[in-house]
């Protein structure tokens, strides 16, 4: 992967690499609700897109159905369609056609026909967006066969993510998170981060892990999230070095399907497990990995698997209450005392 | 965002009339004025305004521009910072490895200028070793490089109680597995106190208080019995310590072959080359000298002891504290009744009853050889002779 210049911002990364797929892809087509210029989109994911390439990107009306419909239809007569959801909230009226169609043709029709298509969406609360424009509904899509999700945290080059997505001949449902679009990439070892290594899974997504001590020292705790989760654990990095507390991130973007394979190493070298999902830890993501790491490593964990999510209850909009039923910096610090204090 | 007034500045508004307009991402709504008074804007018109910021305010007389910002001044409360922990001298790292080893960190001396995880761990070996002058402790898994990457709790740590033969049996077939080792051996035999066997510490008489104490400590995760000899001990040591809550361990030769869905109770002790066939059941507790064979399908009870090469057909069933000598072939669905003895040598085809003492009648006779060469012709020529 290409690496990106440090500064570049989540948003402008994925812009820029929406044009490039633009340029380099004849085949490939855009749209999605009010993302034409000069409006660009509701998070400016696309703007100026749209006069660049103004006879291949569209605005739709307000009918997730049939944007994703469309884009199915689309990408089974060979167009390399990259749809947008304003709000990933809205994704469930997309569900059939990703679960029961965009999934489901290449196996039902015996490898005659693909299905390259990209879902784009923001998910993610923490704006004060209340109850049905801030929820992580990727969680509905896990462990569907043959539907990929990507989901970039501000540790992974978004952009190259979002071009290895496009490239990749399944339907993607690619979910970015609101509050990372200002956040600038951090991709690299400086600040708090100490050591900063990218490898890829086996499904050829990259696997970020980042730590706040140097590479030869043995971490303390594993916390394994994605996606928006990186602006919450970063921020640990640096007052845990102050504190001898060495922690190791891990951030896999391909979240389903899972290898388990780079988890459970970066799992094994504390013993320690923390993971971080936004949405709600009962039936989560969380879950998965919990099973995936007891599978693989049995008794080397000293400690059972801690999963941390948002409280059970609908997202408040009031931002006073939004903090408190969503994961913050603050619940992981202490789940990584409580893990460190007992074992 | 704030978008624009509706009253000048200096006007008098009533409660509930609308002063002004914002407008967040999704929608565009109206500010009512939260009380009657005259109006002083704050905020411009199209300005990006946090939450909480005071975009205007009413007084109830009419008041310059700088009194209005010498009154926020004056009521303006600190930004509230997380709750600001007690100050302290030590790392958090630190505090939280002093209450893992239930330390008191005020009384850890720190090396530098704050107390670190090395200080607490430096004072926890230190603790660690003079309550091992007093008593004999078991060794904390602390400051070892090795340890902290795959420290002890990824191997069971074994305590093994008695110090004979037995204890270097089990600490053999230990070294040849990875998921147990053992950390102390425990005899009343005071001759071997503060010697080693094999390596592991010999700590002191058998005493359960004391390993409550050690096990509640975290220095060991299972006891095992290492004494063959004596049914009742093994049966008497067993009930009293699980009965104040310590985990017995199986300790299994690496070279023993299980079958399929062995079910398996704790405390046995399995020696070289044994065999249990599959679905076998084992009870508690028992001790397997070296190619005791379990067919399929048999069922072990409670506190056996059995000697080398007990070989079992089919679905034999043993009761609890049967004691097996060497050399013992038993046929298929024969039940062993408990608390019997059996010699070694004897085919067993029958069932046996519960306390039976089975003698073997197989005689042998031994006789001097001749002195000098001794060969095989001579030995049948002497045979002829007699």
């Amino acid at each position: 992967m290409t690496r990106a210049t440090p500064h570049l911002t989540y948003v402008e990364s994925l812009r820029r690499a929406l044009a490039e797929i633009m340029a380099d892809d004849p085949r490939a087509v855009v749209l999605g609700e009010d993302i034409l210029d000069p409006y660009g989109g509701a998070f400016k994911v696309t703007q100026g897109l749209s006069t660049r390439f103004p006879e291949r990107v569209f605005a739709t009306p307000i009918a997730e159905a049939s944007i994703v419909g469309v884009s199915v239809g689309l990408a089974l007569r060979g167009f390399h369609p990259i749809a947008e959801i304003m709000f990933g909230d809205f994704i469930a009226l997309g569900a059939d056609q990703l679960i029961n169609h965009a999934a489901k043709y290449p196996a039902m029709y015996n490898g005659a026909v693909q299905v390259p298509l990209v879902v784009r969406t923001p998910m993610g609360g923490g704006r004060g967006y209340g109850p049905t424009h801030s929820q992580s509904l990727e969680r509905l899509f896990f462990g569907i066969p043959h539907l990929k999700l990507i989901a970039a945290s501000h540790l992974h080059d978004a952009g190259a993510l979002l071009k290895l997505a496009a490239a990749d001949p399944e339907p993607v449902l690619f979910v970015e998170n609101k509050l990372l679009y200002p956040l600038a990439l951090h991709l690299s070892a400086d600040g708090a981060v100490r050591s900063f290594a990218t490898t890829l899974d086996r499904f050829g997504y990259p696997v970020t892990t980042a730590t706040n001590y140097p590479a030869a020292q043995i971490p303390d705790v594993t916390v394994i999230a994605y996606g928006g989760m990186s602006r919450l654990v970063l921020p640990l990095f640096d007052e845990f070095a102050g504190e001898e507390i060495r922690v190791l991130a891990c951030f896999p973007s391909c979240i389903s399907p899972l290898d388990p394979a780079p988890l459970a190493e970066a799992a094994a070298a504390s013993g320690r497990v923390i993971v971080v999902e936004e949405s709600q830890t009962a039936f989560g993501w969380g879950a998965e990995v919990a099973a995936q790491l007891y599978a693989a490593l049995g008794a080397q964990l000293h400690a059972p698997v801690q999963r941390l999510g948002a409280a059970p209850t609908v997202i408040p909009a009031a931002k006073s209450l939004e903090d408190q039923v969503l994961v913050s910096t603050a619940v992981i610090r202490d789940a990584v005392f409580e893990l460190l204090r007992s074992t | 965002m704030f978008g624009e007034w509706s009253k000048p500045s200096g006007a008098w508004v009533t409660k509930g009339e609308v002063v002004a307009v914002a407008e967040t991402t999704k929608s565009v709504f109206d500010i009512e004025a939260p009380a009657a008074g005259y109006l002083t804007l704050l905020a411009a018109p199209g300005a990006e305004v946090a939450i909480g910021e005071v975009i205007g305010v009413l007084s109830p007389t009419v008041v310059s521009l700088d009194a209005v910002h010498a009154w926020l001044v004056a009521t303006a409360t600190p930004a509230t910072e997380t709750t600001a922990e007690p100050a302290r001298s030590w790392t958090k790292k630190a505090e939280l490895l002093a209450e893992r080893h239930k330390v008191d960190i005020s009384q850890v001396p720190a090396a530098g200028d704050r107390v670190t995880e090395a200080d607490v761990e430096a004072y926890v070996v230190a603790r660690t070793s003079s309550q091992k002058t007093a008593r004999g402790a078991i060794q904390a898994d602390v400051n070892d490089t090795v340890d902290d990457r795959y420290p002890a709790n990824r191997a069971q740590r074994l305590l093994i109680i008695g110090g004979g033969n037995g204890a270097i049996q089990i600490i053999d077939a230990l070294q040849g597995v990875r998921h147990q080792r053992a950390v102390a051996v425990i005899d009343d035999n005071r001759a071997i106190h503060g010697k080693r066997i094999a390596g592991v510490p010999v700590l002191g008489a058998i005493d359960l208080s004391w390993a409550v104490d050690q096990h509640a400590a975290g220095l060991f995760d299972a006891a095992v019995i290492s004494i063959s000899t004596s049914i009742p001990f093994r049966e008497r040591i067993f009930d009293e310590w699980k009965s104040r809550g310590i985990p017995f361990a199986n300790v299994i030769h690496p070279s023993a072959v299980v079958g399929m869905n062995v079910t398996w109770g704790e405390g046995n002790v399995v020696m070289a080359l044994c065999h249990f066939g599959a679905c076998a059941t084992v009870g508690d507790n028992n001790f397997l000298s070296a190619y005791c064979s379990i067919e399929h399908h048999c069922v072990l009870g409670n506190h056996c002891s059995f000697g080398p090469s007990v070989v079992t057909s089919s679905r034999v069933r043993f009761g609890d504290r049967v004691r097996c000598g060497t050399g013992i072939y038993i046929e298929p669905g024969v039940t062993i009744g408990a608390d019997s003895i059996i010699a070694s040598g004897l085919a067993i085809w029958q069932n046996i009853p519960e306390r039976s003492l089975l003698k073997a009648h197989l005689g042998y006779s031994i006789r001097g050889l001749a002195t000098g060469t001794v060969t095989v012709e001579r030995c049948l020529r002497k045979r002829r002779h007699t």
